[in-house]
């Protein structure tokens, strides 16, 4: 992020802050699409991730006031995102448990099949069974797997995040890999067991 | 062994996160482990292939709409909603407080609470016990149906009878015994075996009840009710039942409430079965009715009291009768 890109964003929480709907915009439509991948690869579904980047957008438009000079906007929304998934998938899984209809992750990422139609059979193979598998793991284990993986956080960072030793970090995403690992087996040449 | 954690090592040394001690047993051990060292390709071989597997693109029209849908959103929030947010929203972190130092602090202090509250509420009643208890006694004699009417005694008769027998006696013992010289005997056996004793039977017999009971009792046991009627031989206590009203009491001492049963506001009424004997002393106490807590009180009182010899027949007797000793907190 270049010194001005950094300073006009600055400009817009500070206008954002001051109750300025248009510059919030400006940061949404900036940050939408990371916020929506996020929000997606923790629960596995698009209505879910629909809902959820919105509600993490609408939290962050009122916890603003929250929101320090010094903190990076995206590092700060993100963990709004992470948190507000991990809620989201427990109060889910409690619902499942409890019985509820309230079926609004597919369970079954096939079920939207027209969004990988170049892909050939074997690669939907792949991903399906790469979904299923990040789906098995706890919220926690995911988020902490989607957090190192895709935006290439630090064990530091994550732990911050999450609010959680970089100890319990390091130890919940080795078993997070040793878990998809197994499950992605077929997948991986050399790593089969 | 050292392999084991090694291998949970590798999942953060892949990631750099090791420090640098750590990192070269990690290396030096890959280089010798095979097995690791497959173990530590396939987790780089899935992070590959984890990043390579990319959300679904959403098209332009999606984040078109995305900003103003929140904007919509934001504006639909209720107010209190909004000027809530700031602790809603640390609320809304659900991770939960894991703090173990506050855990540590809390833990005891509400252990010590409760601790405390509980024997406040054991204790403070037994300080305060509150009103002093009202013990209310009252003999209640249970008067069965009128009984057949009873076998009348001809109390004139004997009371004669005893009386001339004793008022022989001594006559004949005057006449007829005479210290020292042998008579022949002119009744039958048993009478010399009264002889023998006559000397203090009679006056046992007519002045000491006390001592006269002794002897009379023996002589009693063969002449039968008439020595021992006027000797004060004591008989089986009788019934108050019917005719035979309860004795008078004389000395009452009332029965104390005792603590636990107060702390347990135990109430009730205990009925006591109480034996007199012919002083109207009460003897024997058996509960009939129990209450478990009280009949103890309920007996030693009792046992204290003395009632008013009854006399039946010319001769006083042991009555028998029931005592209802109730227990009310007031």
């Amino acid at each position: 992020m270049s010194q001005q890109e950094h300073s006009e964003e600055k400009m817009l929480i500070v206008r954002a802050k001051r109750g300025d709907t248009k510059a919030f915009e400006s940061l949404v439509r900036k940050y939408q699409k990371p916020i929506y991948y996020l929000c997606y690869r923790m629960t596995g579904a698009h209505q879910a991730a629909d809902d959820l980047s919105q509600d993490v957008f609408i939290k962050a438009y009122f916890a603003l006031s929250h929101f320090k000079e010094e903190m990076i906007f995206f590092a700060w929304i993100r963990k709004i995102a992470v948190n507000r998934a991990i809620n989201y998938l427990k109060v889910w899984k409690r619902e499942k448990s409890m019985g509820g209809d309230e079926m609004r992750v597919s369970r079954n990422p096939d079920a939207s099949p027209q969004e990988m139609p170049e892909e050939t059979y074997q690669r939907k193979q792949m991903v399906k069974t790469f979904k299923q598998a990040l789906q098995e793991l706890s919220a926690e284990q995911r988020a902490i797997f989607i957090l190192k993986v895709y935006e290439n956080q630090s064990y530091e960072q994550i732990a911050m995040t999450l609010n959680i030793p970089q100890g319990t970090v390091m130890s919940r995403l080795s078993r997070a890999r040793q878990k998809l690992k197994n499950a992605m087996a077929d997948y991986l040449q050399g790593g089969s067991r | 062994m050292r392999h084991k954690k090694i291998k949970d090592l590798l999942s953060a040394y892949l990631d750099g996160e090791l420090d640098a001690k750590q990192t070269r047993i990690v290396a030096d051990h890959l280089s010798t482990c095979a097995e690791c060292q497959q173990e530590y390709t396939g987790l780089k071989q899935l992070d590959t292939l984890s990043k390579d597997i990319l959300p679904i693109p959403k098209d332009e029209e999606y984040w078109e709409d995305f900003p103003s849908r929140i904007k919509s959103g934001i504006e639909k929030s209720p107010p209190e909603a909004q000027t809530e947010e700031g602790k809603m929203f640390t609320d809304s972190f659900i991770k939960p407080d894991k703090n173990i130092g506050v855990k540590a602090v809390v833990f005891p202090l509400s252990v010590t609470a409760h601790v405390a509250i509980a024997l406040l509420m054991i204790i403070f009643p037994l300080l305060k016990p509150g009103n002093v208890p009202q013990v209310e006694v009252y003999s209640a004699f249970l008067a069965p149906p009128p009984p057949p009417p009873p076998p009348p005694p001809p109390p004139a008769k004997r009371r004669s009878q005893a009386r001339t027998r004793t008022r022989i006696k001594p006559v004949q013992a005057q006449t007829t015994i005479k210290p020292g010289q042998l008579v022949a005997p002119v009744e039958i056996p048993d009478e010399i075996a009264e002889e023998e004793l006559s000397d203090i039977g009679i006056e046992g017999g007519v002045e000491g009840g006390v001592e006269g009971g002794v002897v009379g009792g023996v002589l009693g046991g063969i002449v039968g009710g008439v020595l021992g009627g006027v000797v004060g031989e004591v008989e089986a206590p009788v019934r108050a039942v019917g005719e035979i009203k309860p004795p008078r009491l004389v000395k009452r001492v009332d029965p104390t409430y005792p603590e636990i049963a107060r702390q347990a506001r135990v109430e009730g009424v205990v009925i006591v079965e109480a034996t007199t004997d012919i002083y109207g002393r009460v003897q024997r106490v058996k509960v009939l009715r129990s209450i478990p807590l009280l009949d103890q009180s309920a007996i030693d009182a009792v046992r204290q009291w003395v009632y008013e010899p009854m006399v039946i027949n010319g001769r006083p007797r042991g009555v028998i009768f029931t005592v209802t000793v109730r227990f009310q907190l007031k």
